[in-house]
């Protein structure tokens, strides 16, 4: 497919192309005029450049520009030149550079082109020029790191242009040769020159750089410079450069200190812990965190230390190391403290139960459990969860009877993880003995997500329970699992309930509908908004509708978009057509901007109808030529 | 491989820097348009940091931001603003032809960055950006911020932990460009700025063209001197998903090519749709395409015993149970974040690695600026992704690094 667009896209230029009469129409290009001949040109000399036919398109080029009648020209021709330009264009170049209104389009040209005659062109004409041209041509050699041009640089980084003395100390920082080092050296420092000096360093040998990063951390520079100067001489040389990192520890700053823990995490590694109660609460963290980067398994040590610490950051980051370095030996510590703590430290002890990497962790939680104190129980069954230790499922179904509340909602909510098909008529057992509302709502999100998990979302033993269930809330529970399972044997019971001689257990089968995960009870929904006794019923069902017609299927989007319009139509309030619009303006297809457009005299959702005929506008002009 | 080695923490849940000492954060915003106040207004929701300035060079603008954050002072030049010792930490949020400088001169200035898509306007730039953060040891986040939303990241685990097998394709869909939001395309008549607009400083190192509305405000994204069409307006984002998902954060392409339809437009030069090949080692391809509707919007990953595709409106797989999935502790997990805004700023109390840092910014960019590079010369570009060029092909690695107008130097 590309190679089609990318052999069309060529002929199609290569067949309208004369570059000579291209050339011809470009010469009188204005800025925002017809862009065809200065485009097409432009795509020819991208095509033609390498090529055996470059030479030739220059030399038309060139002569272009001496014909161009207008700025836009000049400049659409000096792109090209950039592209395609050679040492045979330099001079006409060269000649722009003392023009201030043609300098900046010739100097691109130029140093794109690069060679050593492009290089000595740029140079020639620094004398002869003021800034801004000056400054850019300064910028330039700079760029083509042309070794030639020290000495004239150098002589500007005294120049009372500011913007000229940093291109030279920056252009010297590119050249970066002993020349340009020296220059450099002897210059009073600025942040120009200081920003130079380090990137002459990151090119120099470990001595040269070591000398720069010397002076750099000397007084006198800002507090960015030095902590690249200092952590750029604890690259190249250790010895020097640890004390002052240890220094820097202490410093208060808190990139001096970043900076610091990180160079002596790498240098010293665990080692660097002793600093630790010597250096301000913030430093103490960011040592913990470096060492726990590190990844080394004699970090544990420390972090289970740090646990323990006053300080609450202290604390929280040992737990985060534990979540990668911990073992199986610190799950009942994890799990006491998470029951302990409260806030962010609690957060990190539980993240650190639900993430530890040791193969033993599944079982030292399972082991914990049955001995642990409620709180702490709590908090291993909800790892448990958290780590899908599906092996634990019947541990968790024991846990759920427990006679403390805590511990059984915890694991109804771990078993919602776990269970699978097997768990299914046990937790449906539960749900229908469940001793509070909140439970049962919690096993009934358990008992659906246990069916999604199983193949075929079975709903045999909640359709049993169902049938057999005296009381309404555990029937409306039941017919809730039904809807999200989403299996069509439990359409029929959900049917019938609609029917039922209990009104909560109507409004129950309704609700059942609105969340079915498929669409299958659409037509259902639309029978009872078009004619069911109660009008709450027909508004409920008819937001089902709406809400089931947006459910992603193989239907074509104009079909989509016919059920909205139905929707649309039984609507009596502005609610409703709300909800219509909102939904509508994700269907991009024809049939739904013409429904957006029918309700924009509707006073009521005007604004509405206004924002979905826009978005579908939009939508539609990014798919249709 | 950055040779500054951040301080990285645990392994899925960032420190969180609520419980630090100190933990507060003086920002200064830089471009407060479109993308910039609203997402000012996001970080002034976080109680940690405080609004000390503002910077624009459209008064309106200005104007606007000033009011929402009345407390921060105003600049006309962002580099007053950086000059501003009680500044921790900047947003930039300029035009993409601008994004080197500012962030170079802040990365000097010892301030850290939160940093727009795409991380720069070309691939030098880029660079320059990665190596001066590195230099200075800043903290660096780039606004691709679905790295932090929990759908993007649990659909790279399924895929980094084999879940559809050996990946060999990866599409991506992405808007059509020349998209004409406030409607002012037809304005390109050369003529006079508006009063409150420094025209010469909102072109900085773009090559001067006289002032048309068509050129500034959001379509500056449609003009190859200020932006790099819809492919580099959102390669920040559903390609860089698409490397995370693959682990290629320190990689990228082998070659890639290209092929844009021409725009009938004045000044708007880039493509109003487009599709773009990139080749990664391995065999594996990522098809990326703008504006057609044969390729759904967001990133699809195929493999060999499935796919999965995310997008802002959602995942979906196949087979579909792996929707429900477990990502088990002796995995693969990528980083969780409440908020990307909130972990750049526990980023800079903790001076820890953000999600999205300018080396890796840099990468998922690349395949945008190859593309683009690849769609005007109509040719196939081989890229060395270790040594980061172009091979054989200098008219094209030219295209790599645009010069910039006088003063400016990046």
């Amino acid at each position: 497919m590309i190679g089609f667009l990318l052999f069309f896209a060529v002929s199609a230029v290569l067949s309208a192309a004369d570059p000579k009469v291209l050339v011809q129409e470009v010469a009188g290009y204005e800025f925002g005029g017809d862009p065809a001949a200065a485009r097409e040109l432009e795509a020819l000399t991208f095509h033609t450049a390498g090529n055996p036919e470059a030479p030739a398109l220059e030399k038309l080029l060139l002569a272009g520009l001496e014909s161009a009648r207008t700025m836009a020209a000049k400049d659409a021709l000096c792109r090209d030149l950039a592209i395609v330009g050679s040492d045979a264009a330099v001079s006409r170049l060269a000649s722009m550079l003392g023009d201030p209104a043609m300098a900046e389009m010739a100097r691109y040209a130029l140093e794109r082109i690069s060679g050593a005659q492009a290089r000595a062109a740029l140079r020639g004409a620094l004398a002869r020029t003021l800034p801004p041209v000056e400054t850019g041509i300064v910028v330039s050699l700079g760029r083509l790191r042309d070794e030639a041009s020290v000495d004239a640089i150098r002589a500007l980084l005294a120049s009372k242009d500011a913007p000229t003395a940093a291109a030279a100390a920056d252009a010297l920082g590119k050249i970066a040769n002993a020349a340009a080092r020296s220059a450099l050296l002897a210059t009073p420092p600025s942040p120009a020159v200081s920003e130079a000096l380090l990137r002459l360093a990151e090119q120099s040998n470990a001595a040269d750089a070591a000398g720069i990063y010397r002076r750099l951390s000397a007084g006198g520079q800002s507090e960015a410079v030095q902590v690249a100067a200092l952590e750029g001489w604890s690259r190249v040389d250790l010895k020097q450069a640890t004390p002052l990192l240890h220094a820097a520890l202490k410093s208060g700053s808190v990139r001096l200190q970043g900076m610091a823990v990180r160079e002596l995490a790498r240098i010293e590694g665990v080692a660097l812990a002793r600093e630790i109660p010597n250096v301000p609460e913030l430093a103490q963290v960011q040592i913990i965190a470096a060492l726990t980067d590190s990844g080394r398994p004699d970090v544990r040590p420390i972090l289970v230390r740090g646990v323990a610490s006053e300080s609450e950051g202290v604390r929280v980051a040992s737990l985060n190391g534990l979540a990668k370095l911990g073992t199986a030996a610190d799950v009942a510590m994890l799990a006491n403290r998470a029951a302990a703590a409260t806030g962010d430290e609690q957060a990190a002890a539980r993240a650190a139960l639900g993430s530890i990497r040791d193969g033993a962790a599944d079982a030292a939680i399972l082991e914990s459990l049955p001995a642990a104190e409620p709180k702490a129980k709590v908090e291993l069954i909800r790892a448990v969860g958290a780590r899908d230790i599906a092996s634990a499922s019947d541990v968790l179904l024991g846990a759920a009877t427990n006679t403390n509340r805590a511990v059984r909602l915890e694991s109804v909510r771990a078993l919602r993880e776990t269970a699978g098909s097997r768990q299914v008529p046990a937790l449906v057992g539960l749900l229908v003995k469940a001793s509070s509302e909140n439970e049962r709502k919690e096993l009934e999100r358990t008992v659906a997500a246990a069916i999604s998990r199983s193949q075929g979302s079975p709903v045999a033993e909640v359709v049993k329970a169902y049938r057999s269930a005296g009381d309404d809330g555990v029937r409306t529970s039941l017919l809730n699992v039904m809807s999200a399972a989403g299996n069509s044997e439990a359409l029929p019971v959900v049917r019938q309930a609609l029917q039922d001689s209990h009104a909560d257990i109507q409004r129950a089968a309704l609700n059942a509908l609105s969340a079915w995960p498929t669409p299958a009870p659409l037509d259902d929904l639309l029978t009872l908004a078009r004619s069911a006794g109660d009008t709450n019923r027909r508004i409920l069902a008819l937001r089902g509708y709406i809400k089931l017609a947006q459910i992603p299927t193989n239907r074509r989007p104009a079909e989509t978009a016919g059920l909205l319009n139905t929707a649309m139509a039984l609507a009596a309030r502005p609610e409703e057509k709300r909800t219509v619009l909102a939904a509508v303006q994700k269907v991009v297809c024809p049939e739904s901007l013409k429904l957006a457009r029918s309700a924009l005299q509707d006073p009521d959702v005007a604004a509405e109808a206004q924002l979905a005929a826009t978005t579908l506008e939009r939508e539609l002009s990014y798919i249709k030529k | 491989m950055n040779r500054r080695v951040f301080l990285g923490v645990g392994a899925a849940v960032v420190l969180n820097a609520d419980v630090l000492p100190g933990n507060r954060v003086t920002l200064g915003v830089i471009g407060v348009g479109w993308m910039g106040l609203a997402t000012m207004k996001i970080f002034m929701a976080d109680p940690r940091v405080r609004i000390a300035g503002i910077s624009d060079i459209d008064q309106d603008h200005l104007k606007e931001a000033s009011a929402a954050a009345p407390d921060a002072r105003t600049f006309h030049e962002f580099e007053e603003l950086l000059a501003r010792p009680e500044i921790d930490a900047v947003y930039a949020a300029v035009p993409d032809h601008w994004h080197a400088i500012v962030a170079v001169s802040a990365a000097r200035a010892g301030k850290d960055i939160y940093g727009e898509k795409p991380l720069a306007h070309d691939w030098a730039e880029g660079k320059a950006i990665s190596d001066a953060v590195a230099r200075y040891g800043c903290v660096w986040q780039t606004g691709s911020w679905q790295r932090s939303l929990p759908e993007f990241r649990f659909a790279c685990e399924l895929v980094r932990n084999g879940r559809i097998g050996k990946v060999s394709k990866v599409e991506v869909g992405l808007p059509a460009g020349l998209t004409d939001w406030d409607g002012l395309g037809h304005l390109v008549e050369a003529g006079p700025p508006p009063k409150t607009l420094d025209w010469q400083r909102w072109l900085g190192p773009a090559p001067w063209v006289p002032y048309a509305a068509a050129r500034v405000h959001k379509t500056w994204r449609w003009n190859y001197d200020t932006g790099g069409g819809s492919l580099m307006d959102w390669v920040g984002h559903h390609v860089d998903i698409a490397h995370w998902g693959l682990g290629l954060d320190n990689s990228g392409p082998i070659s890639v090519e290209g092929a844009g339809e021409p725009s009938p437009h004045p000044i708007w030069n880039t493509p109003p749709r487009w599709r773009v090949s990139a080749r990664y080692s391995g065999g594996l391809t990522m098809h990326i395409s703008g504006g057609y509707d044969d390729v759904r919007p967001g990133t699809k990953w195929i493999g060999d015993e499935g796919w999965v595709w995310v997008d802002r409106s959602g995942i979906e797989t196949s087979p579909s149970g792996l929707l429900s999935s477990k990502i088990g502790p002796n995995e693969l997990r990528l980083p969780v974040t409440a908020s990307h805004h909130r972990q750049f700023i526990d980023c800079v109390l903790t001076r820890g690695e953000t999600l999205t840092p300018a080396h890796v910014a840099l990468r998922s960019a690349t395949p945008g600026f190859l593309g683009n590079i690849a769609m005007r010369t109509g040719r196939t570009i081989r890229w060395d992704p270790a040594r980061q060029e172009i091979l054989g092909d200098p008219a094209a690695q030219r295209l790599l690094a645009r010069t910039p107008r006088s003063p400016w130097s990046i």
